[in-house]
């Protein structure tokens, strides 16, 4: 087991950071729509409690401008962690203006936006390592991301060991097509499988790619067999989390004697 | 100032001749090495504060709460991000010794969470239970002959989560707005709700 001082290549948490992004933007776009309708008020209005603001249109708009101008920001990697936190405070509020915007994916993204604004996920691929130059995050900095994504795991694929589930009505009743029922059970016994196999195996060098391969199956194939964006997002929020367990460690950087010859070559310059 | 303290670069020759502090310690924090044993980061500049004359009316201070959380917070956050001119590359990262406690709380909530909304209810919001097999709810609307009525509910539901209760909000409006609609029955967690409308 690492250490949680232990330096980390930070394209695992760049490709965290811009994958969140990515997915608090159409997030911002799948939700703003919903808020739509709700403010336009031809459908029902479920606010989480009474007493919260009306979704009318001005607070539709104010909900998709925060959101999606702080998954801008995280995906360019300016003012990260202010911009983490505002995406989750944006899906939240959403939600709580309005519960018909919930969705187990915005869910997983808000929680993400909490942990990146705890981690150094701007070290690299962003424009403050351009501007201040690289860095190395530690093991802390995306430990969290990488237990959220193996108890998200966790849940869904325990929680589908049920006889419904496995019989295959549930996919059947969300397929694009007819699945023949054969091939419906194949599918959920091979949807259960890979989702409790990645939540233990991506922690185990033996086994983290092998694992990761059959997630990367199963993220690509869920689109394809279930229409709706979410699906997009949700995988696109998953996916970009499995570098985090495939980025390796890196050894501090220590001042070599090169280094010091140059110092000196510079002052005796001076 | 006052040749109290003698100050030693991490780079100096000699800085980790006393063996209580090791080049992790020094990359981490400021590291003060006293009689009474070694003290680093915010601890360690209150204690020299204490024991120069121009500072030492107020060090006193810096041991009160909430001085002492502050101090502590704001020492690792300037620590964390310092940079070192001697190396261009990547820094040698800092940690906040605390830091780990607090990672396993925060991992305590992310499985508090779900499995207190499992323990609630499946599905509902939290548990990440996206499609685990469960019914999805249904809507009859019956008129006063018990016949069952064709209804959209489409018309008045943006999107029909399954998390959320909706007898009670979809009843009253199908009640208003379907002028043959006596009984309105939401199944949903496996019960049925029934609701009759007034006429």
């Amino acid at each position: 087991m690492r250490s949680l001082t232990q330096p980390m290549d930070g394209r695992g948490l760049a490709i965290a950071r811009i994958g969140v992004g990515i997915a608090g933007l159409l997030l911002a776009l799948e939700v703003y729509l919903v808020l739509l309708d709700v403010s336009g008020g031809d459908v029902i209005s479920a606010p989480m409690w009474d007493g919260l603001p009306v979704v009318t249109m001005g607070v539709a708009n104010g909900l998709f401008g925060l959101t999606s101008l702080a998954a801008v920001f995280l995906i360019m990697g300016l003012f990260t962690r202010p911009a983490a936190m505002a995406l989750s405070v944006g899906l939240v509020a959403t939600v709580l203006a309005e519960q018909q915007t919930y969705s187990h994916h915005l869910t997983l993204c808000a929680w993400c936006g909490v942990w990146l604004a705890m981690s150094r996920s701007d070290a690299r691929w962003s424009m403050t390592a351009r501007i201040d130059g690289p860095r190395n995050p530690v093991f802390a900095d995306q430990l969290l991301l990488m237990t959220q994504l193996t108890v998200v795991y966790g849940f869904t694929g325990l929680l589908k060991v049920n006889e419904r589930f496995l019989s295959g009505e549930t996919i059947q009743d969300n397929a694009r097509w007819d699945l023949p029922d054969q091939l419906a059970v194949v599918m959920a016994v091979a949807a259960v499988c890979t989702e409790i196999a990645l939540a233990i195996g991506l922690w185990f060098p033996r086994t983290r790619w092998w694992v990761a391969g059959a997630g990367v199956g199963l993220h690509l194939s869920i689109p394809l067999v279930m229409p709706g964006l979410g699906f997009i997002t949700f995988s696109l929020l998953t996916l970009s989390l499995y570098p985090l367990f495939l980025v390796a460690s890196v050894e501090p950087k220590k001042p070599s004697p090169e280094a010091g010859l140059h110092l000196s070559q510079a002052e005796a310059g001076q | 100032m006052l040749r109290r303290h003698h100050f030693v670069g991490s780079a100096e020759p000699g800085a980790l001749d006393d063996p209580r502090v090791t080049s992790a310690d020094t990359a981490r924090a400021l590291q003060l090495l006293t009689r009474d044993g070694r003290f680093e980061g915010y601890d360690a500049i209150r204690r020299i504060l204490i024991r120069c004359p121009p500072t030492f009316w107020f060090a006193p201070l810096l041991w009160l709460p909430p001085a002492r959380a502050l101090g502590e917070r704001t020492y690792w956050r300037i620590a964390e991000r310092r940079t070192c001119m001697l190396n261009g590359g990547p820094q040698a990262p800092v940690t906040h010794p605390r830091r780990g406690n607090l990672i396993i709380l925060l991992i305590a909530l992310q499985v508090l969470v779900p499995l207190g909304a499992t323990l609630h209810q499946v599905p509902s919001k939290l548990g990440f239970h996206m499609y685990t097999g469960f019914e999805f709810w249904q809507l009859t609307v019956k008129d006063a002959d018990g016949d069952i009525l064709d209804v959209d509910r489409s018309k008045w539901i943006a999107v029909p989560r399954e998390d959320l209760d909706w007898s009670p909000r979809i009843a009253p409006v199908i009640c208003a707005e379907v002028p043959d609609a006596a009984v309105v029955t939401v199944r949903q967690w496996e019960t049925d709700v029934v609701t009759e409308c007034d006429r």
